[in-house]
């Protein structure tokens, strides 16, 4: 069955669909789907509507092919509403694949990347929404991985927008290694939500997710974040992680940990806390001058980046530094009660900076908010 | 300077805690309000501050003419306030000086300066870290993470110093100093006065008032500002206590 077949069987999702229980479902627009489907290969496993909506509408596929041993770097971009990408990692090659925003989509802009890592193969996936109104958007990643493979996928959302992110993940060959970070700092009637699901299919296969949401407004959040661990999978590790400050009272977050362990010498965990800013601190800033509305800059960056991304190599770092065209965007976060009228902000100037910034890492690691993860 | 008149507070579930705080603070004068535990003194600097947590019933507080009661809490501070609290709030992962520079840079842009550059503030900072014998660890923490009770106290006085407030407002600034450690805030706060600032002390102690001497000490007790005078009445109530007052 295609994935214009298959969509038409599964049909238009809704909340009594667990794969979209948190999501509004009602601000999906009505969709004109063409008569045929162009790619005909075989999508009867697919359940996610919005992996198989961009096959289904006839998005025009990209395929990029890294050599084996290769060292390159990509920058991926969409430019139309709906988009496909395939990209083949070769053996013990290195990528680092950064995805920039699609700014000609219209109602909806749906992509899907179907990521192919070989044996000892490494890649750095990251994308961060700046800010670019866009009514809805999906994305949705498949990732196949092979034995000792290491994916390293990092995801900032600002809002502006409704955003779902999907990643279906398999770790098929022994010692594969997924790593899933995800920061959302939303405001105003932001919403994201995030569904993942992980396949540990080998033994020793290691998966760590790890999601920070900041939410003012009434803006809302959810991870949908599922673990499954196959038989034979021996010393298998995954953890899930996730942190929440709500900042306003109608800001809300949902979060779903699901774990399937099908096997005994395996260790999972799954965590979830949700708190607010601490009254006397935000007081005390405030009463050192600092306005209410005024994001708080952060220094040039110096060393941090080892801190968040430990693994990265020295060929990703650069490039990451190297580009600008994301606006120094800062953050910050009304409050309404009285008690805690401060405004929490963080300036970043994206990913390099952002990460390399001693405020951020510092935060991260040192409070009580965020150091379990570090 | 700063004109306290009238001024009633209460607390969420109404109990007064300030009943008519009457003073008035001149450029260039140093008072000392001393006073039993619980008496308001603190009180006092967290309504003076803007704390929400208290509401002010009645009285005015003016700094140079103009209405500190009517300005948001960071609008206080930009205007030339300072306040140091008794047990100064830990902030970890905000990083001490990137927190000083953000505040130096909030008051200039309030008073329509330009950002400081960092060459300057640098050597701000460390002239001002010299100043107070701090050495580099106080750069790199969380603003008063993990520091003992009297680094926290040296700590405050560096943002005083920092932000050269018009008026200053230093509750129990004294209290977990050492004797070197005393001294050497003292300094700071001397180095820190001048003509056309104003600093109030709120102490249970002589010592500190032997390396900053005042021109005024009042005795607060029950809320109210119950007797001023000069330096010599903080010997006096060393010696004696505080009963006789309310006695006489």
């Amino acid at each position: 069955m295609d994935a214009l077949a298959r969509i038409k069987q599964i049909g238009m999702p809704r909340r009594n669909n667990e794969l979209w229980t948190f999501f509004p479902v009602a601000s999906i627009p009505t969709l004109e789907f063409p008569e045929e489907c162009v790619n005909t290969e075989n999508y009867d496993s697919e359940n996610d509507f919005a992996a198989l909506l961009p096959i289904a509408c006839n998005a025009r596929p990209m395929v990029k092919d890294i050599a084996e041993n290769a060292n390159e770097m990509a920058m991926l971009k969409c430019n139309s509403d709906f988009g496909h990408t395939v990209l083949n990692i070769g053996k013990n090659a290195t990528a680092s694949i950064e995805i920039l925003d699609n700014k000609v989509t219209h109602e909806i802009c749906a992509e899907r990347f179907d990521i192919h890592v070989a044996e000892n193969a490494t890649v750095h996936v990251f994308f961060a929404n700046p800010a670019d109104p866009v009514p809805l958007r999906f994305r949705h990643f498949r990732i196949t991985q092979a034995a000792g493979s290491k994916v390293y996928f990092s995801e900032i959302e600002q809002g502006n927008g409704t955003r779902r992110t999907s990643i279906d993940a398999f770790l098929e060959g022994p010692g594969a290694q997924l790593d899933v970070r995800t920061l959302n700092i939303l405001g105003g009637t932001d919403s994201v939500h995030h569904r993942l699901t992980i396949h540990h299919k080998a033994p020793e296969t290691r998966s760590v997710q790890f999601a920070r949401n900041l939410l003012s407004g009434s803006s809302r959040a959810s991870y949908d974040g599922s673990v499954v661990v196959g038989d034979h999978c021996t010393k298998a590790f995954s953890s899930q992680l996730v942190n929440t400050i709500l900042l306003s009272e109608d800001s809300s977050v949902s979060v779903k940990p699901v774990l399937k362990i099908y096997h005994d010498d395996v260790e999972c965990t799954h965590g979830n806390t949700c708190g607010e800013l601490d009254a006397d601190q935000l007081f005390y800033l405030v009463s050192r001058g600092i306005p209410k509305e005024k994001p708080w800059k952060t220094p040039p960056p110096k060393s941090g980046w080892s801190k968040w991304f430990p693994h990265c190599n020295s060929h990703c770092k650069p490039h990451c530094n190297s580009h600008h065209f994301f606006p120094t965007f800062p953050v910050f976060y009304s409050l309404r009660k009285p008690q805690m009228a401060f405004l929490h902000i963080v300036s970043f100037s994206l990913w390099g900076k952002m990460f390399l910034s001693p405020y951020f890492w510092l935060i991260f690691k040192k409070t009580p908010f965020f150091a379990p993860i570090l | 300077m700063l004109s306290i008149k009238n001024l009633k507070a209460s607390i969420e579930d109404g109990t007064q805690i300030l009943k008519g705080i009457n003073l008035e603070v001149k450029a260039g004068e140093v008072h000392a309000i001393m006073g039993p535990n619980g008496s308001g003194k603190s009180t006092l600097s967290k309504v003076i501050a803007g704390h929400p947590a208290y509401t002010v019933n009645e009285g005015s507080v003016t700094l140079e003419g103009r209405d500190l009661l009517q300005m948001e809490i960071n609008e206080r501070a930009n205007s030339g306030l300072f306040i140091s609290t008794q047990y100064p709030t830990e902030i970890p992962g905000v990083n001490n000086v990137e927190f000083l520079k953000m505040a130096l840079n909030s008051k200039r842009a309030f008073l329509g300066q330009s950002e400081i550059d960092d060459a300057e503030f640098k050597k701000l900072i460390e002239e001002k870290m010299q100043l107070l014998e701090m050495d580099e660890r106080y750069r790199d923490r969380g603003v008063n993470e993990g520091y003992s009770g009297g680094e926290k106290k040296r700590n405050e006085i560096l943002q005083m110093a920092i932000l050269d407030p018009k008026v200053s407002f230093l509750d129990e600034t004294d209290s977990g100093l050492d004797i070197d450690a005393l001294r050497i805030v003292a300094g700071g706060i001397n180095h820190i006065m001048g003509p056309d600032k104003a600093v109030i002390l709120v102490t249970h102690y002589q010592r500190l008032l032997d390396y900053v001497k005042p021109d005024f000490v009042h005795v607060l007790r029950h809320g109210k500002i119950i007797l001023s005078s000069g330096p010599e009445l903080a010997l006096e109530l060393e010696e004696k206590g505080y009963d006789w007052i309310e006695e006489k």
